[in-house]
């Protein structure tokens, strides 16, 4: 699907962008509703440049988005990795999907991915109150075929 | 092949975790990959940046006559204030040497800037401007110019992480004002909202008590203004009243927030005070 070689330049913009969007400051229910945004550029980098970005990426990725907001070290690592193995195990399956129903899948994977994330935090520090917490999915889900659409014209 | 790596680096995450939680080790490369992070931290603080420039150009003339105006009378109350606590200091430090009891510290103060907060709904933490480049500490206690918000948790050169007193993970050691009963105020995870726990139904609280640190516990300063009792319900089937306290310090609003810092010589000895006391006192 995609053409022969990975832009990296593209790679780190998108991620510095999504790092970005993650810390800015937000208010009530935009902070709520913030996408995972991540998460969502790694599943694109993920699905479409396995060759590349595996689960060893996923989890540095994840490493430095711990250290962007102060978790525990490893928490946010670990689910990315969970989230890589996810999509790479189905990926050849994923990359024929339409978009809508890769969407659908996007919000299962980001969802497994913020579960066991507030799974762990919850016994480190904050136990969630609610499903609340799987709000991102939906919205990251509902934002994928616009990354997806954009991503594929910048990388190709 | 895929199996091993997961295997492998979910091993490797629950190592670090725990390495993170339990030891210090990893201090020095968090630090390092904070460093690597600053960029991000300075371009998203950018727009906000260029709108105090653009602000701080163009405002007029007389609105900032006005504002100067009406920031020296309030100088010259505070001053006025400030006058007279130092005579009660002094008066204080007296007394309490007739008592046996360390004199008062003098702390100062950093002013610093909040750059961040944490993106997580469920927990109330903020970024600040200044680091251990600037003698920041960790547990080191912030406040605004209304009451005590929060204490430091991590370091970074530039830039250091606080918890707030209303996040669910932090307390701290109070007393009420008016009569010195103690008490432990606990976050609620709510901004507005701390819970005074553990109080027996015949403990003298009131609604509007000002609760200040009691600086028990060595993290607090003593005698910061912390929060007002909101409520007191006493409910006989509960073995204990509950009670709600808001926080002073506008936790959501404020910008320039302080980092109070123990002089050095801290808890004087009393022969100093002693000195202190003959001299204004001849």
């Amino acid at each position: 699907m995609a053409s022969s070689s990975m832009s990296y330049g593209v790679f780190a913009g998108s991620l510095f962008l999504a790092a970005c969007l993650t810390i800015i400051p937000m208010e009530g229910v935009a902070a709520i509703l913030r996408p995972e945004w991540i998460a969502l550029v790694m599943v694109y980098w993920t699905l479409y440049r396995d060759q590349s970005v595996g689960i060893m990426a996923n989890w540095m990725v994840g490493l430095f988005w711990d250290v962007l907001v102060g978790t525990t070290l490893g928490l946010h690592a670990g689910s990315m990795a969970l989230q890589a193995y996810l999509l790479l195990t189905m990926s050849q399956r994923l990359l024929l999907f339409p978009v809508l129903q890769q969407s659908v899948i996007v919000f299962a994977v980001i969802g497994i991915n913020l579960m066991l994330f507030r799974w762990i935090d919850g016994f480190i520090s904050n136990p969630a109150i609610d499903m609340g917490f799987l709000i991102p999915a939906v919205t990251s889900a509902l934002l994928w075929p616009l990354l997806r659409f954009t991503l594929h014209r910048l990388d190709n | 092949m895929l199996g091993f790596r997961i295997l492998l680096v979910g091993v490797l995450s629950l190592a670090i975790g725990v390495a993170d939680l339990k030891l210090d080790w990893l201090d020095s490369l968090k630090e390092s990959m904070s460093v690597l992070l600053v960029p991000v931290q300075w371009s998203v603080q950018l727009p906000g940046r260029i709108g105090d420039f653009g602000e701080s150009i163009t405002e007029s003339r007389s609105s900032l006559l006005e504002k100067n105006a009406s920031l020296e009378n309030r100088l010259r109350i505070l001053q006025v204030k400030a006058l007279k606590t130092a005579s009660l200091t002094a008066e204080v430090n007296r007394l309490r040497a007739l008592l046996n009891a360390s004199a008062f510290v003098d702390e100062s103060v950093l002013v610093a800037e909040i750059i961040g907060i944490n993106p997580d709904p469920y927990m109330h933490e903020v970024m600040i401007n200044k680091g251990s480049n600037d003698g920041v500490f960790e547990g080191q206690p912030l406040l605004d110019s209304m009451g005590l918000m929060g204490q430091v948790t991590a370091v970074t050169p530039y830039s250091a992480r606080v918890l707030l007193i209303a996040d669910s993970a932090h307390a701290i050691p109070i007393e009420v004002n008016r009569n010195g009963s103690r008490g432990i105020l606990v976050g609620t995870g709510v901004l507005d909202r701390l819970e005074l726990v553990n109080i027996p139904d015949t403990t003298d609280i009131k609604v509007g008590d000002m609760l200040v640190s009691s600086g028990l516990g060595g993290r607090f300063p003593k005698g910061y203004p912390v929060a007002r009792v909101e409520s007191v319900t006493h409910d006989p089937g509960l073995p204990f009243a509950q009670i709600y306290a808001r926080p002073l310090a506008e936790l959501n609003r404020s910008k320039h927030v302080l980092l109070v810092f123990k002089r050095p010589g801290e808890d004087r000895a009393l022969p100093n005070i002693v000195e202190q006391q003959t001299e204004p006192a001849s």
